[in-house]
């Protein structure tokens, strides 16, 4: 908490840069970091979602329920990112902005990739809420496709884990937030 | 403050009725406040009269209080929109929104103090129109604007309740509406002076040009696009927390275990919890924290 106040005292003029998108894609992106809380063994998840090349929706937090394994946990995370990206593709067919494909999102675990493709209730997912199984009908439909992404290239890392100044700087530059512009 | 009692009157607020032992009246006040620009200097003192809504019973004198609120993420995908279509942002500001609202409930009000009627003392204000401080005041005024927008052929969004579409032809604007504040945006500047001009034949308003201080956000437009910042609302938790001369890390969180020591500094947890609703809402422009 003093921790947050501290570094924002260093990055008080740090703004969203919203730039010129050549595509109005959206692609998103999910991420957890496995039963990261010591007290309750909950995971934390995230998603991140850009239009084009901004970011325009995105959030953290310590999701509902236990997750039995570290797919399971991403293959929440990834309903959730899911259930944005279908909302905001809503949304620009409200905007009247045609979609030219289905939105991508990159997910770092394959397990969660195989899980949302294939209708096959696995022995060890078979207690995943039904809930999250929704998502496999949209991949079936083809309104959102599923990609695998490497950790390192993950965006969705920074809200899910600590990292280190040089990734956190990295990662900050990629979500667009930057000083102003020196005059 | 007889500039806002002039308003009133203009607006026909309300009519004195005599008083019936079966009314609820609802008392009134002064509130005065000053309005200051995004980098803090006064832009003008301003005196408004306000119903003490706190005792308005539920059922008699309102029923519905909800106002929806804007999407953060509407706000930045229409913007993100708008700067890669080239398209000006204007930002409206509506005089006295809240009085714009029709009132659907019989409510009743004691007379303003220093403005009491010399020949009917005993007289209550019948309101007709709302008033800043009523239960329903905002519902009220979702409620004028919405039929208002949708007469004049605007689309309400299906998935964001704060967002209208007007669509002619090829071209398109999108009209985002944060209670009193308004963003409109097109593709065709000719279309929005009209629009802006039909808002202004029905409420009393103000062009404020392009976008540059939105919901406490700083806007700021470059040969690149925008900047969305909160810098002084920054400033503003920083010295709330008594932060403001602490010495600035890299990162908001430590990789090290070493800090989940209880923080002496936010004891009282009244304070802790304004800081981190207010950190809350600084998300909307910075995802990294």
């Amino acid at each position: 908490m003093k921790r947050i106040l501290r570094y924002l005292r260093g990055t008080t003029s740090h703004g969203l840069h919203i730039t010129r998108s050549s595509s109005f894609a959206l692609h998103g992106f999910t991420d957890v970091d496995w039963v990261g809380s010591v007290e309750d063994r909950k995971s934390t998840g995230g998603y991140l979602v850009f239009f084009g090349q901004t970011p325009i929706s995105w959030k953290s937090g310590k999701q509902r329920t236990v997750a039995r394994s570290s797919t399971k946990a991403e293959y929440k995370a990834l309903a959730d990112g899911a259930a944005e990206v279908i909302w905001l593709q809503y949304l620009l067919t409200d905007l009247q902005i045609p979609s030219t494909s289905a939105p991508i999102i990159w997910c770092d675990n394959l397990g969660a990739i195989y899980l949302s493709a294939n209708p096959v209730f696995h022995a060890r997912t078979k207690h995943v809420e039904v809930d999250y199984h929704f998502i496999r009908d949209r991949v079936a439909k083809k309104e959102i496709q599923i990609r695998f992404i490497s950790s390192q290239d993950q965006l969705a890392d920074v809200f899910t884990k600590l990292l280190p100044t040089s990734l956190f700087t990295a990662f900050r530059f990629k979500l667009r937030v930057n000083p102003p512009p020196s005059a | 403050m007889r500039e806002e009692i002039q308003a009133l009157r203009a607006n026909r607020t309300w009519t004195l009725v005599s008083f019936q032992p079966s009314m609820n009246v609802v008392g009134s006040r002064w509130v005065y406040k000053i309005k200051r620009r995004s980098d803090g200097s006064i832009e003008r003192y301003k005196a408004r009269l306000v119903a003490r809504g706190f005792t308005q019973q539920e059922g008699i004198d309102y029923s519905e209080t909800f106002s929806p609120v804007i999407k953060q993420a509407t706000v930045r995908l229409v913007f993100s929109i708008a700067v890669s279509c080239d398209w000006k942002i204007h930002q409206l500001d509506i005089y006295n929104a809240f009085l714009n609202g029709v009132l659907d409930k019989e409510v009743y009000m004691k007379q303003p103090p220093g403005f009491v009627d010399s020949a009917l003392p005993s007289h209550v204000c019948r309101l007709h129109k709302s008033l800043y401080g009523l239960k329903q005041a905002p519902r009220a005024w979702y409620t004028r604007l919405n039929d208002f927008l949708l007469s004049i052929g605007f689309r309400a969004s299906k998935v964001d309740t704060s967002l209208f579409i007007f669509s002619v032809g090829a071209d398109i604007c999108y009209l985002l509406v944060y209670v009193d504040d308004i963003l409109l945006t097109g593709s065709n500047s000719l279309l929005l002076q009209r629009l802006i001009q039909l808002l202004s034949s029905e409420f009393k308003l103000r062009d404020l040009g392009s976008v540059y201080y939105f919901l406490g956000i700083e806007v700021q437009s470059t040969s690149m696009g925008l900047i969305l910042r909160q810098h002084k609302y920054i400033l503003d938790i920083l010295t709330q927390a008594g932060m403001l001369s602490c010495k600035p890390v890299n990162t908001p969180i430590s990789t090290s275990k070493a800090t989940i020591l209880p923080d002496p500094l936010f004891s009282d947890a009244t304070r802790f919890h304004q800081i981190v609703g207010a950190l809350q809402y600084l998300t909307f422009t910075r995802p990294d924290i």
